[in-house]
């Protein structure tokens, strides 16, 4: 229903301000906290406005980090997240991608059971698994490393779910054309399956590298070596320091810092993302 | 260049029923095989059975004298164009057509010269570079071709390939293939339910029905001939007449008042079929009919008229009668198809001495 009506328009435009606004608020509070002195938001005194120490807040979290708190520089936590996040969204759409191709386009015995089981995963998140995943990841020697920290979260239900769907969308013929031109099935996969799924592989990319980005309980469990230290972990560091109040501008500009990435990669693939999402292109 | 041999193909899907039964065929090299039949009669199957796309139940396929029944559809050097064309959306005009080529390790000057000629063949230099969702209908049809012509395969295989098509385009496309057939000497075999483009394409017509090759022979033999009253209705538009009748050994009674003398035929007593074609039935002089309906077609007229207590029939007149007005219906027993009560054609010629006689008699 699209209606042109003024008065209509301008409660349209308050109600979505105000959300934006809400929504916009506690991150414009981080920034502003960010730029004040340390001590001065332990005193209980809030303005809405930044003050003059953002270089300095910046400067000490890019290049120090948190001492007192055993947290590194950020640049070095940025960097991990960064991997780690890379390689659960590749990882994932990579095995979902198998893994659906194996299901839509090969009969083989307990083709259902297989595809039922995948399914089931979707009930046994990282949380609820976590110490018989601990328990494996230690005994393969993986803890404190990226390896562990990527394995246990790159199977995906949802992933293989949704390449399914679209795999099923794909006319058959397609793949009977490509036999008869003499394509095996890794080669139909590679040459024309992927290259069909590119949107879809973009915005499942989207999701699950701000998935991966913001892992939080298992970094923490799985890394005590600060040169693994992810920024979300680093930022629990910093709070959780003990016998003194946490330095609350040096939290907030991590906080700020660590947004940015996820923030980029929505920006960079915001196209791709809603086709994605939207249409098959078929 | 290649001859194609099927021998008592038959395909059961997991349900049992067999979709193609015992089907044989030989086809010459450079043949232009048709295969029609109404949807659902396993035409499709036969042809997916010959590209290898569904595995042999029994019989065999050979292609050039090699049994090819365990060969992938890549080994089997066919080509296929699909009923929705099947283009790789994502490949432009050159890449669809080059694809086969490519997994096949033509060096790259060789398939770019083999692409511009099937391209130039089928009129598609100026679109090389666009892809399928930027073609027309008929475009993206000629791309199909391309794809399969400039593989140079021993057989080129067609599902229905023109019905995606408006009428108009349907035909020009159905003249173009048959050109392009005749121009490459390729042995090919084409699907299709339309009995139109059949009779017009095929050198040879095989005629499916429930999984089973009713008939096959050149479009005119099988309709002047047809061996079963299925070929019979089926090829011929508008269709054949069938006349359910009592044989009594003398008369062929089709109604009340309507009994024909069929001299010479031998058959036993019993329920046969009586088919006329449309052109073929006379307005003047015989059996007394009344005109329902009439459908002008510009060059002649289809009249529909329904005997006195009988049937309704379908006459194809130069001119139409003025309407409602009595008729007097004549079938010419030369004309005269007989089919058994099994639908098998009846061998029968009428005597010639009949033949001069009135054909059709009213009985007191
Ligand atoms: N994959 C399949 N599994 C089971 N039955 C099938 C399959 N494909 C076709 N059939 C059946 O086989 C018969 C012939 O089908 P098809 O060859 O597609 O007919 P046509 O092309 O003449 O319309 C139909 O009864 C159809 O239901
Ligand atoms: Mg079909």
């Amino acid at each position: 229903m699209v209606e042109n009506r003024p008065f209509l328009g301008l409660i349209r435009h308050t109600v979505l301000i105000a959300g934006v606004l809400l929504l916009a608020l506690p991150v414009w509070l981080a920034f502003v906290a960010s730029t004040q002195e340390g001590g001065r938001l332990l005193s209980g005194d809030v303005t809405l406005w930044p003050s003059g120490h953002f270089l300095q807040t910046y400067g000490a979290v890019l290049f120090e980090g948190m001492r007192s708190a055993g947290v590194p520089p950020v640049g070095r936590m940025m960097l991990n997240s960064l991997a780690m996040a890379v390689l659960i969204a590749v990882g994932k759409i990579a095995i979902s991608l198998l893994s659906a191709f194996a299901i839509v386009y090969f009969r083989f015995p307990l083709r259902k059971t297989i595809f039922w089981m995948i399914f089931l995963t979707l009930m046994l998140p990282v949380e609820v698994r976590i110490v018989p995943t601990f328990q494996v990841v230690a005994g393969l020697g993986l803890l404190d490393s990226t390896a562990g920290l990527v394995l246990p979260l790159i199977a995906s239900a949802t992933a293989t779910f949704l390449f399914r769907q679209f795999f099923l969308s794909v006319p058959p013929e397609l793949a009977e054309a490509a036999r008869i031109d003499g394509a095996g099935p890794m080669r139909f996969f590679a040459d024309i399956l992927v290259p069909l799924s590119r949107t879809n592989i973009a915005a499942l990319f989207v999701i699950l590298f701000i998935y991966g980005w913001n892992q939080y309980l298992w970094p923490f469990i799985a890394t005590t070596d600060e040169a693994h230290y992810t920024v979300v972990m680093g930022i629990q560091r910093m709070v959780a320091v003990p016998d003194s109040e946490p330095i609350w501008n040096l939290v907030m500009a991590t906080a700020i810092l660590g947004m940015l990435p996820p923030v980029a990669v929505v920006v960079a693939m915001q196209k791709l993302f809603v086709k994605g999402l939207v249409d098959s292109e078929k | 260049m290649a001859t194609l041999s099927l021998q008592a193909l038959t395909k059961r899907y997991d349900n049992g029923v067999p979709a193609v039964n015992a089907v044989s065929l030989d086809a010459a090299d450079g043949e232009f095989i048709v295969i029609v039949g109404p949807s659902g009669c396993g035409k499709s199957t036969l042809l997916r059975l010959v590209a290898g796309l569904e595995t042999v139940s029994g019989g065999r396929v050979v292609i050039d004298g090699a049994v090819v029944n365990d060969r992938e559809p890549g080994n089997r050097d066919i080509a296929m164009v699909f009923q929705n064309y099947a283009l790789y959306p994502h490949m432009t005009v050159a890449g669809n057509m080059a694809y086969g080529l490519r997994n096949r390790r033509v060096p790259k000057p060789e398939i770019a010269a083999k692409v511009r000629r099937a391209a130039e063949i089928l009129e598609l230099t100026e679109l090389l570079e666009r892809r399928p969702a930027q073609l027309s209908g008929g475009q993206r049809q000629r791309v199909a071709m391309g794809r399969a012509i400039v593989r140079e395969p021993k057989v080129f295989l067609f599902d229905e390939p023109l019905s995606n098509l408006d009428a108009k385009l349907r035909v020009s496309m159905r003249v173009e293939i048959k050109r392009l057939q005749r121009r490459l000497r390729t042995t090919a075999v084409y699907v299709t339910h339309d009995q139109v483009e059949a009779m017009t394409l095929a050198d040879r017509l095989v005629v499916m029905n429930r999984g089973v090759a009713e008939q096959i022979g050149p479009p005119l033999a099988l309709y002047e001939r047809p061996a079963t009253v299925f070929v019979a209705g089926f090829i011929g538009s508008p269709a054949m007449n069938l006349l359910p009748a009592e044989w009594d050994g003398r008369f062929a009674r089709v109604s009340p008042h309507l009994a024909l003398a069929l001299p010479g035929l031998g058959a036993p007593p019993g329920p046969l079929t009586l088919g006329i074609r449309p052109e073929h039935l006379g307005l003047e002089g015989g059996a007394a009919a009344a005109v329902e309906l009439v459908e002008p077609l510009g060059a002649d007229t289809l009249v529909h008229v329904r005997l006195a207590d009988g049937p309704l029939l379908v006459a194809r007149a130069a001119a139409a009668p003025a309407p409602d007005a009595p008729l007097a219906l004549e079938m010419p027993l030369a004309r005269l198809h007989l089919f058994d009560a099994a639908g098998n054609r009846i061998p029968w010629e009428a005597p010639s001495a009949a033949l001069e006689a009135r054909p059709c008699r009213p009985v007191a």
